[in-house]
């Protein structure tokens, strides 16, 4: 979630001139850097830990398992964004289906999280729409004050 | 090969070529050569399918390794 919020972020601050081509790139590398920044910080966590430290290879392999979210999110809009770079969309649609995507990803994991909790369907639905509500909030929040 | 070294081979294989687009886009940036920047942000690209390979592999793994109850 924290990466799919991220990438609206990055989105939602793009400056009107910037082609697809230059989104795509900052988010992606926005999003592995992010990536790689959350794996070190875990592997410290882990390997520093006072209970259960574990082996640098160990705390390693767990950090980038833990982390794989921040990849796999944001690939959604990334991918949205490939068709306006490549000049087979245009750059505002597809811009507009990055931004409708990334939403759609909060929405589903809102849902997906309220239905391992076993809810009921309707609740499991309006769940995922609060989700995404309130990562559209924080996406214009974060826009706002940056 | 393992599944695991697969993976640990595709984070290493991402990581290096992000740092050298990274790299090429500093150096571009630093002597004014906008080739050099736009070879940067092509291979930085490429880094990232390569992440997103790694982490679905690695998911995917665990999940097998671990299926829910």
């Amino acid at each position: 979630m924290y990466g799919t919020l991220l990438t609206g972020v990055v989105l939602a601050l793009a400056e009107e001139n910037s082609s697809d081509g230059e989104l795509l790139v900052n988010v992606a590398s926005g999003s592995f850097v992010l990536w790689a920044a959350h794996v070190f910080a875990t592997i410290v966590a882990r390997h520093g830990a006072a209970h259960g430290r574990q082996a640098l290879r160990a705390a390693a392999a767990h950090a980038t398992h833990h982390s794989a979210g921040f990849l796999i999110g944001p690939s959604v809009s990334v991918l949205a964004l490939v068709p306006g770079a490549l000049n087979i969309m245009d750059d505002t649609l597809s811009y507009v289906l990055a931004v409708v995507a990334g939403l759609a990803v909060l929405v589903v994991l809102g849902t997906a999280a309220a239905i391992e909790r076993r809810v009921r369907w309707y609740l499991s639905i309006l769940a995922g729409l609060a989700t995404g509500a309130v990562g559209l909030a924080i996406i214009i929040l974060e826009a706002v004050f940056h | 090969m393992s599944i695991r070294t697969l993976i640990t081979a595709l984070y290493w294989t991402a990581i290096v070529t992000f740092v050298v687009g990274a790299g090429l886009r500093v150096v571009g940036g630093a002597i004014g050569i906008e080739a050099l920047d736009s070879a940067g942000q092509i291979v930085c690209l490429c880094a990232w399918p390569l992440a997103v390979v790694a982490a679905v592999l690695d998911v995917r793994s665990a999940a097998r390794a671990h299926p829910p109850e």
